[in-house]
């Protein structure tokens, strides 16, 4: 005779879809780099910004750190977020280089899709699988991010260029691709 | 409303439980109507009650999901309420659960219940109370971590991100020995009453044993005092985020007969907590010295501060000269703050308790 049992699982939530691309034909374009607290988070940015410099001239940046090392998994929050949304014309988030980091900085991610603001997700490769689910279950699918290697924090100056020059492009194409 | 699955039989529907990833790795009891009809009459509330958003999902942690859950982890009814309890405690948000669901870090909610319950469900507070062994300890821990995975999404590798994870994320539960130890009850120094039923979470790393051994011909006038000092060194542990981080809970877990050492010195849970926190203190500078990604150049004189209400002492346990520390994460909004949840024992629960 036939089992009938409940699944253990709840039923999916509803997922919007992330529509928004970052206009560079902007005249004094205003790019936010919002670092989670991660060792190396600004650091790693600063050098992103002067790669982008190279790719979009006359770009300018707003450097940011949202928290602690102990609060890597907090959402960007009020004033900073309003601050940076009314400021910058997109937004780069750094970084997911942990399970903690990349919970908050996908939550970011959305938070500022949900003021209009294009972002882009900096993501190590042993957590882009987990930063797809969390789109998901968060309810954004499709928040644009671009892979890293893990890691990048504490491989020093060198290496943070070299990974820096190679994903600017990227950035910039994630950022215009809807 | 709830899903239902068919399969030919129990063996097969376990299997695609497993397939599903809908386990916790280990065999289940399976979910059937009757099973899980009779846990939502214990929980004394309708099955469409949402009990708390479990994270990193956000999943709804309906009673009817919950009770899924409990009987694949092999809760009886009589168990449920105390789950139930468990689980809104979970699901406050100054636990932060996506931040203990998610993190790379071992921790793992350490579940303690106190007051009449423990009597109701036959949870251990003897030897061996975290496991392996005594079944409503292992059924109730078992459940809530179920439902960490299937609500709240927390699979390794998908969500849940632990480096290694351990076995006490399997289920980490016991009730806490009311009549031994010389304090009040935990859950009475958290704000309830004595003949309340509760339940508290509090997040922890697996817990390292700590050796007191009794003291030498001459020094028993001091064995409390060397083996807080001795307990303190481990609550101070320089590998511990906790350690660095400042806040976040540390645990620690002494049986009776220790504890009645400590009282019989003097202490209270309060003392105890001061003085622990008072001998685990590093400056800012030795520990930048260990692990200069954690702390900030600067001020390297000052002491790194712990409140000692930061401090959890648990009494259980059976008889022998260990005690036991778990040192915590302490990431978060709100540092992974524990969590005291009255466990609500409904009169509309009897007739499960008494089918059992």
């Amino acid at each position: 005779m036939s089992v009938e049992y409940y699944l253990p699982t709840p039923e999916p939530v509803d997922v919007a879809t992330y529509d928004l691309a970052l206009d560079r034909s902007r005249p004094r374009l205003r790019i936010g780099l919002l670092a989670n607290g991660f060792p190396d988070g600004e650091v790693f940015l600063t050098r992103l910004s002067e790669a982008l410099s190279e790719l979009v001239p006359g770009a300018e940046f707003r450097l940011e750190t949202k928290g602690r090392t102990d609060q890597l998994s907090a959402c960007v929050q009020e004033p900073l977020l309003s601050a940076m949304a009314a400021d910058c014309d997109g937004v780069i988030i750094a970084w997911g280089h942990c399970g903690s980091c990349t919970s908050g900085v996908t939550r970011d991610g959305i938070a500022f899709a949900k003021r209009g603001i294009p972002s882009v997700t900096l993501i190590c490769d042993i957590f882009w699988d987990y930063s797809l689910w969390l789109d998901g279950a968060l309810g954004m699918e499709d928040l644009p991010k671009v892979r890293i290697p893990y890691p990048v924090a504490g491989t020093g100056e060198s290496n943070h260029r070299a990974v820096a020059r190679r994903i600017a492009p990227e950035i910039l194409a994630r950022f215009a691709r809807h | 409303m709830p899903r239902l699955a068919e399969a030919p039989d129990e063996a097969a529907a376990l299997e695609q439980l497993h397939a599903g990833n809908m386990t916790d790795g280990l065999p289940v009891v399976i979910p059937t109507r009757r099973r899980v009809d009779a846990l939502v009459l214990a929980g004394g509330l309708d099955g469409d009650v949402v009990l708390g958003t479990v994270g990193p999902a956000q999943g709804a942690a309906t009673l009817h999901a919950v009770a899924t859950n409990a009987v694949m982890a092999g809760c009886l009814p009589a168990h449920f309420p105390v789950v139930i309890a468990g689980v809104q405690a979970l699901c406050d948000p100054v636990f932060d659960l996506t931040e203990v669901q998610v993190t790379t870090h071992s921790v793992t909610p350490l579940v303690i219940v106190n007051g009449p319950a423990r009597a109701a469900c036959e949870l251990s507070s003897g030897t061996g109370c975290l496991g392996p062994g005594p079944r409503a300890n292992a059924s109730i821990g078992r459940a809530l971590r179920l439902v960490m995975m299937n609500i709240g999404g927390g699979r390794p590798g998908l969500a849940d991100m632990t480096v290694y994870g351990h076995p006490a994320k399997f289920s980490f539960c016991a009730a806490e020995d009311e009549a031994g130890s010389p304090w009040e009850p935990l859950h009475v120094s958290r704000g309830l009453r004595a003949e309340q039923s509760a339940v508290t979470v509090v997040a922890t790393e697996g817990p390292h044993t700590v050796c007191c051994v009794p003291v030498p011909d001459g020094l028993q006038d001091r064995e409390a005092d060397i083996w807080i000092s001795l307990i303190a060194s481990a609550i101070g542990t320089t590998g511990a985020n906790s350690t660095y981080f400042e806040r976040g809970t540390i645990t620690v877990i002494l049986n009776a007969q220790l504890a009645g050492t400590f009282a019989r010195a003097g202490h209270t849970r309060r003392s105890l907590q001061e003085q622990f926190v008072a001998r685990s203190r590093h400056r800012r500078g030795y520990l930048r010295g260990l692990n200069p990604g954690l702390i900030a150049p600067g001020a390297d004189d000052d002491v790194v501060h712990r409140d000692p209400a930061t401090i959890m002492i648990v009494v259980t346990g059976g008889g022998g000269h260990y005690v036991m520390v778990c040192p915590t994460l302490g990431v978060g909004p709100h540092n992974n703050s524990p969590v005291t949840r009255e466990i609500s024992i409904n009169p509309s629960c009897e007739v499960p308790l008494q089918q059992r």
